[in-house]
C-alpha cells in the first residue's frame, strides 16, 4: 500500500500510444499529486463483519478505500468499529457523499467529511434519481466547481455523458469516475460505445469505472479499453467470500492493464488461420 | 428556565434557552466517537461549537464515519 507524494505532473503517456510503452516500467498512477500502485478502489460497506472487509481489504491490495458518514446513532457503535479498522490499513481514504440530492447537500457533506477524515479528497455523489441512482449531471457539476474552489481534491461520479465530463475537467477535475451500470446492480458495462468514445476524446485525465461492476472479468474488460482503475464494493462485500473475490478483482484489474499496455489486436470480420497454409499437405491432391 | 425545542437527527429534544452546540454535542455523542455537525443543513467547524448559541426550532445534524461505496 506505498503511496507516495509528487509535485510533478503525472508521468503516464496518453492513451493513444498505449502499446508502445514499455511493460518493464513502473506502471504507477498519479491522482492529484499522490501516486498509487494499485489501480483497484474498493468500498469498505455491506460485508458480513468488519473482519471480512479487513480481510477484503488487505487480498485486494488496494491503496485507496471508500467511506462514508452517517447520523451517528449513540447507540451502534459498529460505525466506529469499521472506522478504528480502516484507520489500521494505511490506506488513502476517499469519503464519499453518498446519498445526497442536492449541491447544498453534497458541498455541506464534503464540509464534514474534510473535518473527520482530515482529508480534502471527496467522491462527488449528487443522486438525481433513486430508482437508478443516475447521478445529478447539473447539480454535480455546480457542486463541483464549488468544492474546487473550496479546496477540495473532487473525484466525481458521473455517468458516462461525454459532454457532463469535459465540463468536470475544464471545471478542474483532475479525475472522472463514470459508472459502468447503476449502483449495485453488477449489470457490468452497459454502454460500451459510449465508455470507449470517453476513453478516446478524454486521452490524457485518469479514467475510473465506478459502479455497477458484479464480475472480475468486465473488471479486466475495462481495463483492457483502457480505463485506468476500478472502484466497487457490493461485488465485493456480498461475494460468498468476500476476501478470495477482491483477490480475483485485483488480479483481473492487473490482467486487463497488462493486456492494455500489450495492445489488443485488431478485430476482424472473417476467420484468418493462425497456422501457416504454405505447405499444408493434402492440399490439391488428385484422388 | 425557559427551554428550547431542537431536533436532533430528526428527533426532537429540550435544551435550556442560551445552549450552544457544544452542550448538544456534549451530551448526545460521546467522547471516543468521531463526529461532525451541521446545524440547519450548513456546517459548523468544530473549534466553533462553544460560540455557536442553538435556537429554537433549529435542525441539527450529527454524523459520524460509516462503511461507504
Amino acid at each position: 500500500m506505498t503511496t507516495t507524494t509528487t509535485t510533478t505532473t503525472p508521468t503516464t503517456s496518453t492513451k493513444t500510444d498505449a502499446p508502445k510503452q514499455n511493460s518493464q516500467t513502473s506502471d504507477t498512477w498519479t491522482l492529484y499529486g499522490k501516486t498509487f500502485e494499485s489501480r483497484f478502489l474498493l468500498g469498505t460497506a455491506l460485508y458480513p463483519s468488519p473482519q471480512s472487509m479487513l480481510d477484503a481489504i488487505t487480498a485486494s491490495q488496494t491503496d485507496i478505500v471508500t467511506l462514508g458518514l452517517r447520523r451517528q446513532n449513540p447507540a451502534n457503535r459498529d460505525g466506529q468499529i469499521i472506522w478504528d479498522m480502516i484507520q489500521q490499513t494505511g490506506c488513502t481514504l476517499l469519503p464519499n457523499t453518498a446519498g445526497c440530492k442536492s449541491a447544498k447537500e453534497a458541498i455541506t457533506l464534503a464540509q464534514m467529511s474534510r473535518e473527520i477524515f482530515g482529508t480534502n479528497w471527496i467522491k462527488l455523489e449528487v443522486i438525481g434519481d433513486d430508482y437508478t441512482l443516475q447521478p445529478d449531471p447539473f447539480a454535480l457539476l455546480e457542486a463541483t466547481k464549488e468544492l474546487l474552489s473550496q479546496g477540495f481534491a473532487v473525484l466525481p461520479y458521473c455517468t458516462d455523458d461525454l459532454i457532463l465530463c469535459q465540463k468536470l475537467a475544464e471545471a478542474g477535475c483532475e479525475v472522472l469516475m463514470p459508472w459502468g451500470a447503476p449502483i449495485g446492480t453488477g449489470q457490468g458495462l452497459l454502454n460500451k460505445y459510449q465508455l470507449g468514445t470517453l476513453r478516446k476524446r478524454l486521452p490524457d485525465i485518469p479514467l475510473i469505472i465506478d459502479a455497477g461492476l458484479g464480475a472480475p472479468s468486465q473488471a479486466c474488460e475495462a481495463m483492457e479499453m483502457g480505463f485506468d482503475g476500478i472502484l466497487l464494493n457490493t461485488a465485493v462485500a456480498k461475494a460468498q467470500n468476500p476476501p478470495q473475490m477482491a483477490h480475483a478483482f485485483g488480479t483481473a484489474i492487473q490482467a486487463g492493464r497488462a493486456a492494455y499496455k500489450a495492445g489488443l489486436m485488431l478485430k476482424k470480420q472473417t476467420a484468418s488461420a493462425s497456422t501457416p497454409t504454405i505447405g499444408q499437405p493434402f492440399w490439391h491432391q488428385k484422388k | 428556565m425557559t427551554t428550547i425545542q431542537i431536533h436532533i437527527n430528526g428527533e426532537p429534544h429540550t435544551f435550556n434557552q442560551g445552549s450552544t452546540l457544544l452542550d448538544v454535542t456534549t451530551q448526545y455523542s460521546q467522547k471516543d466517537q468521531s463526529v461532525a455537525v451541521a446545524v440547519n443543513n450548513d456546517f459548523v467547524p468544530r473549534t466553533q461549537y462553544a460560540h455557536t448559541p442553538i435556537n429554537n426550532g433549529d435542525a441539527i445534524d450529527i454524523v459520524a464515519p460509516v462503511g461507504g461505496g
